[in-house]
């Protein structure tokens, strides 16, 4: 029955520790660990921007990188939620 | 042999994407999010971004943030949105929406106009929400806490 939810001969085929678009990669958990809590702009693995807030980012992203496609996120901070 | 409507049909049933957790760790405290990484676009403005996937939010919403930089246009009077503990005020608009397509098979990138809800205080909600209006009516979704995926089965509607 879990097998056919989730439909596992499809699922087998992914990479083990992926699960990211081929065209984005996250920092490393420490790496955005450093950027807990702030809005990052990540390109190939890398941040290159960050801040206190979104506007900011996106921002500064069309400023210094008007040619690339980020992908500009809040980073996880740890703190409990309940929306 | 399988006729090609039924090969396509099949398809369609097995279509399904994949995505990671959002991770962060710092010290010896790790933080993980099911975050679905989206476009989120409206006129000629868009960007890259992810939302939280949050099975208990009846509604899409956006930051104010997001919504001054796409130019959102902001319709009807503010009414109330019942978060824990406190309720905030929340006015409405539209946005497209498009899926990053991660690991898929057979999930075609497909653009929707969706209504938000956007706070009118600016960190009434620390993240873009991706709740159960409308997008959870378009896909099977399955938390896999422990692997930390998320997997998304395209349902279509006859």
């Amino acid at each position: 029955m879990y097998a056919r939810t989730l439909d596992l001969r499809y699922h087998r085929k992914m990479s083990p520790k992926s699960g990211q678009s081929s065209s984005h990669r996250d920092p490393s958990p420490e790496v955005l660990g450093e950027y807990r809590g702030q809005w990052v702009a990540v390109l190939g693995g890398k941040v290159i921007a960050s801040g206190a807030r979104a506007l900011e980012v996106l921002r500064a992203v069309d400023r210094d990188h008007p040619d690339s496609r980020p992908v500009v996120f809040r980073v996880p901070a740890g703190e409990v939620m309940l929306l | 042999m399988t006729p090609p409507a039924a090969r396509r049909e099949g398809r369609r049933r097995h279509a399904a994407c994949v995505y990671g957790y959002t991770t962060a760790q710092w010290g010896n405290v790790r933080d993980k999010l099911p975050m679905i990484p989206v476009v989120l676009s409206w006129g000629t403005k868009g960007f890259r971004t992810k939302m939280l996937l949050d099975t208990g939010a009846t509604s899409t919403f956006l930051i104010p943030d997001v919504a001054e930089y796409l130019e959102l246009t902001v319709t009807g009077d503010p009414t109330e949105a019942h978060g824990a503990g406190r309720a905030f005020s929340v006015r409405d608009a539209e946005v497209e929406v498009q899926l990053e397509v991660g690991h898929s098979f057979g999930v075609a990138p497909e653009r929707h106009r969706i209504p938000v809800k956007i706070p009118t205080e600016a960190d009434a909600i620390p993240f873009p929400v991706l709740g159960r209006k409308p997008f959870f009516g378009w896909y099977e979704i399955t938390i896999r806490e422990l692997r930390e995926e998320i997997i998304l089965r395209r349902v279509y509607h006859d």
